[in-house]
């Protein structure tokens, strides 16, 4: 068997993970930045005189939810949820992986189960919905579809935590998983 | 009942919990037999918060100002000014741990980022290892009154108190923490034989110049916010787009590259903090709709009925909730609960949440679980035991001005009344 780190299964996880990392990188600087640019404008415009941009606001709290749910997601992959933790400390390294691999897939499953609630919102809101503009190019009603995609990933990424800590506790004797 | 106490277990065993929060709000509405989406419809509710956004970006700046080398300039300026007093040193460290948490936000990043530094020159210094163990654990959490404090910007949120007024409550309780530290420090490290070093114009000057980008910032979003020049919101979007500029091209301690990874920390912090937020939320309406808290606070006024009572019994809760859970998680948890009861006792809500805040600071390093308390033995490498009794005499300084702050509001209110 190959040592962690090493077989070519490893690797093209390993690859894998950084290409993820990556793109969480620069996805996450995106909405920053755009969050950033969002609130900049509207202090511009009072400075300067110039008309408001009256979807500024709203496209600024919407992206609070991708930052929700994704930055969730990226927390995921840390395993730096927050959590009490009263107990892990006082485990051995074998132990507290375990733990957590069953409170992550604990985490999934409630996530998994909230899926089709958020799609039956969704539904809900395509269909009733305001079709007015949220910001240029969006209706209001389909917002809500960062929900169940959101929730979706995040459930994808606590099994795959799991899988991984599960792993690493019985097969690994212990060590840290490659993050 | 059987829920609730799966419920705590579950937490106890490290579930994340915004999991547990999730499990109990399906429960809660099966149970009840309301619609599941109505789970969605208050989680989508986060997205219509106006203060919200101001907390990824006060986190970003923070973290920025965390990844460059701002802590090392702030605490040379910390120690020009104040590296002259009988134990300089210690106060500067308690006056430097308290700026980067305010910016940082508390979670451990202190200890971390600054932590290595002052424990080796409070060493030089000649300061005891079983007092600069205790003064760094405990520093880790000292800024959390002061803006733009994460803690603060989200208690606001949660309770719905203006985030101004929170911040203008909280500069005397803060500076009055530092100063009772700082006296402590000076009594325990003035006579040391180690020479102190002379007040130097010279010195001052250069530290000042060398940070003349980072020391004016929280002056002018604290000008800002309390002329009404700029709203909370904005201070965050200047705050965070000045930092950027000033860290990335005018010291260039970071590359543009490594932006990257400081949004998705900040990104991890604030998702972490964010779905609990979405989550407890159901928890809470469902709360709320079943009017929980006025059966807790009349099965509450069977106990006590002052507010002092209230009070006195509200700080050993949350000490020991300070110690077992993250802040953010606990306000977003307890806050919710804790204000209508306390609005039936007539606790004015800005008094409260700095006798929350400053109970959940106390609680980081509140032996046998609070987390700074780890992050310090693991750090440090030394042993749990010994981080414990060395943070003994500031978690008993620390209550003390808690307790004076419980009892007298106006130390809280008499900037914000």
């Amino acid at each position: 068997m190959s040592s962690p780190g090493t077989g070519p299964r490893t690797g093209i996880v390993s690859s894998a993970l950084r290409v993820v990392l990556a793109i969480e990188r620069a996805f996450f600087l995106a909405v920053l930045v755009g969050l950033l640019a969002l609130g900049l404008i509207p202090i511009v415009c009072r400075f300067t005189g110039l008309p408001p941009v009256p979807w500024t606001s709203a496209l600024s709290q919407h992206l609070i939810l991708w930052l929700a749910l994704f930055g969730a997601g990226a927390a995921t992959r840390d395993r730096k949820h927050i959590c009490i933790d009263a107990v892990s400390h006082y485990f051995g390294p074998r132990t507290r992986l375990a733990f957590r691999a069953g409170g992550y897939l604990f985490a999934a499953a409630v996530c998994v189960v909230l899926v089709p609630v958020a799609v039956a919102f969704l539904r809900d809101e395509l269909e009733f919905g305001s079709r007015a503009e949220a910001f240029p190019g969006v209706e209001t009603r389909w917002l809500p579809a960062v929900l169940p995609v959101g929730l979706a990933i995040l459930a994808l990424r606590l099994l795959i935590a799991a899988a991984a800590d599960g792993w690493s506790a019985f097969a690994r004797g212990g060590q840290e998983p490659e993050p | 009942m059987i829920g609730r106490v799966v419920a705590i277990i579950l937490a106890l065993a490290g579930v994340p919990l915004f999991a547990v929060m999730g499990a109990i709000a399906l429960a809660s509405y099966l149970d009840a037999e309301m619609p599941l989406s109505s789970i969605m419809i208050t989680f989508y509710q986060i997205s219509e918060m106006q203060v919200l956004p101001s907390l990824p970006l006060f986190a970003f700046g923070g973290y920025v100002l965390a990844a460059s080398r701002a802590p090392n300039r702030l605490l040379r300026v910390a120690n020009a000014l104040l590296g002259w007093m009988p134990g300089g040193l210690s106060i500067v460290a308690i006056c430097a741990s308290t700026m980067v948490t305010a910016v940082t936000g508390a979670s451990g990043v202190t200890i971390v980022a600054l932590g290595g530094l002052l424990m080796v020159a409070l060493e030089r210094e000649g300061v005891g290892e079983h007092f600069r163990l205790g003064l760094v654990t405990t520093g880790g959490s000292l800024g959390l009154l002061f803006p733009p404090s994460l803690a603060v910007i989200l208690y606001g949120v949660v309770s719905r108190a203006p985030v101004e007024d929170l911040f203008l409550a909280g500069l005397i309780p803060g500076l009055l923490i530092v100063v009772v530290l700082s006296t402590y420090a000076a009594l325990r490290t003035g006579r040391l034989s180690s020479p102190r070093q002379p007040f130097s114009w010279k010195e001052l000057g250069l530290a000042l110049r060398e940070a003349a980008w980072e020391v004016p910032l929280p002056v002018v979003l604290i000008l800002g916010i309390y002329t009404g020049f700029f709203t909370v919101s904005e201070a965050a979007v200047v705050g965070a787009a000045y930092i950027v500029v000033v860290e990335v091209f005018v010291y260039r301690d970071l590359r543009l590259r490594d932006l990257g990874a400081v949004a998705r920390d900040s990104a991890v912090l604030v998702g972490g903090i964010l779905i609990i937020l979405g989550m407890t939320m159901a928890v809470t309406n469902f709360v709320i709709d079943n009017e929980i808290p006025r059966k807790l606070f009349d099965s509450v006024t069977q106990y006590m009925t002052n507010k002092y009572a209230f009070l006195v019994s509200l700080n050993v809760f949350l000490l020991l909730v300070g110690c077992m859970i993250d802040i953010y998680a606990a306000i977003v948890l307890i806050v919710p609960l804790m204000i209508p009861i306390a609005e039936e006792f007539a606790v004015d809500p800005v008094h409260l949440g700095i006798v929350f805040l400053v109970n959940m600071g106390i609680g980081y390093a509140t032996p046998p679980v609070g987390i700074n308390l780890f992050i310090a033995s693991v750090r440090f490498e030394k042993p749990i035991l010994r981080v414990y009794w060395a943070c003994l005499p500031f978690i008993i300084l620390l209550l003390i001005v808690l307790a004076v702050l419980t009892f007298v509001p106006a130390l809280s209110l008499f900037l914000v009344r």
